[in-house]
């Protein structure tokens, strides 16, 4: 298996860390086939496993950025229970535009723009 | 170890061209002289594009039956969790296993759809003799032995962290090329 964008930032903070797949799994009260699995996409990742790897990368002193979002790229989907009715049609809509790359940069610009306090 | 009859046919390599390759890997790994810390190991082949994935029975991506294998298509390295759990606890026999797959990777051995007869193969040609000699080059470097002037197996055995027997082999093959030579 290839290792997921989430995979990938969670093995060079290890490296960074000079901590081991087994060292995190202790730690994590976990198995490293099952931390594996999740770096590897054999798995989903489960959200509250994604803020107990961030903990411990927190506890060793280092900050994975963006670490939610990688997994959520990982994963393939975007839980959106517990958004507003308005952000779920808005994550709705999105889903199925055909807008290109650019167009959704600009889109993104705008709304950012439109929310400024 | 694996035995020489699952073996499939790969360009050949001598004793000697190997043992430069394995060489070449320690220095490349930056690996320290001795018993080789098999976690950290793992965790930094990562930084050459290897991906190491450690499974069990309950969500296996290859036989689960198998306890390591390289799959060069995908870069990865699948090892049974008893292997890498052996490994973390300095297993003479995950050193083997590890070191064995390390030679699959490193000799580029890509395997082949084919029926021939494993016995058919010369050895020099055969990708498990290759992997096997390898792993005790790779494992137990020669520089290492002479350096230290490593003579019984039981020092082999203690200062490289491998199995007893595989110090013996060693020992064996080197007083046997040694002969060879003169």
């Amino acid at each position: 298996m290839s290792l997921t964008v989430f995979g990938k930032a969670v093995r060079s903070a290890r490296i960074q860390t000079d901590s081991t797949l087994q060292q995190m799994a202790e730690a994590l009260g976990t198995s490293p086939a099952f931390l594996s699995a999740i770096e590897t996409g054999r798995k989903k990742i489960p959200a509250q496993w994604v803020e107990k790897i961030d903990a411990f990368f927190t506890d060793k002193g280092t900050h994975v950025p963006n670490l939610n979002d990688l997994a959520t790229v990982a994963n393939g989907q975007v839980a959106i229970d517990g958004l507003s009715p308005a952000q779920q049609m808005m994550v709705a809509g999105f889903a199925r535009t055909n807008l290109d790359a650019e167009q959704l940069k600009k889109f993104e610009v705008l709304l950012r723009d439109a929310m400024k306090e | 170890m694996d035995g020489l009859q699952t073996g499939f046919r790969v360009a050949p390599q001598s004793t000697e061209k190997i043992r430069q390759i394995a060489l070449n890997t320690r220095q490349a790994l930056e690996l320290p002289d001795g018993r080789l810390d098999l976690p950290k190991f793992l965790e930094r082949l990562h930084t050459f594009g290897i991906v190491v994935d450690i499974f069990d029975a309950e969500s296996a991506p290859v036989d689960q039956s198998i306890e390591a294998c390289w799959v060069p298509e995908q870069a990865t390295l699948y090892l049974r969790d008893h292997v890498y759990a052996d490994a973390c606890k300095g297993g003479t026999r995950a050193t083997f296993t590890i070191s064995h797959e390390l030679g699959h990777i490193v000799l580029a051995h890509k395997r082949t759809i084919n029926r021939e007869h494993a016995t058919s193969i010369p050895i020099f040609q055969n990708s498990e003799w290759q992997a096997n000699t390898f792993a005790s080059e790779f494992s137990m470097p020669i520089t290492s032995i002479q350096s230290l002037g490593l003579t019984t197996p039981q020092q082999v055995s203690n200062f490289f962290g491998v199995s007893m027997q595989a110090a013996e082999i060693r020992l064996e093959k080197i007083e046997k090329s040694k002969h060879a030579k003169k």
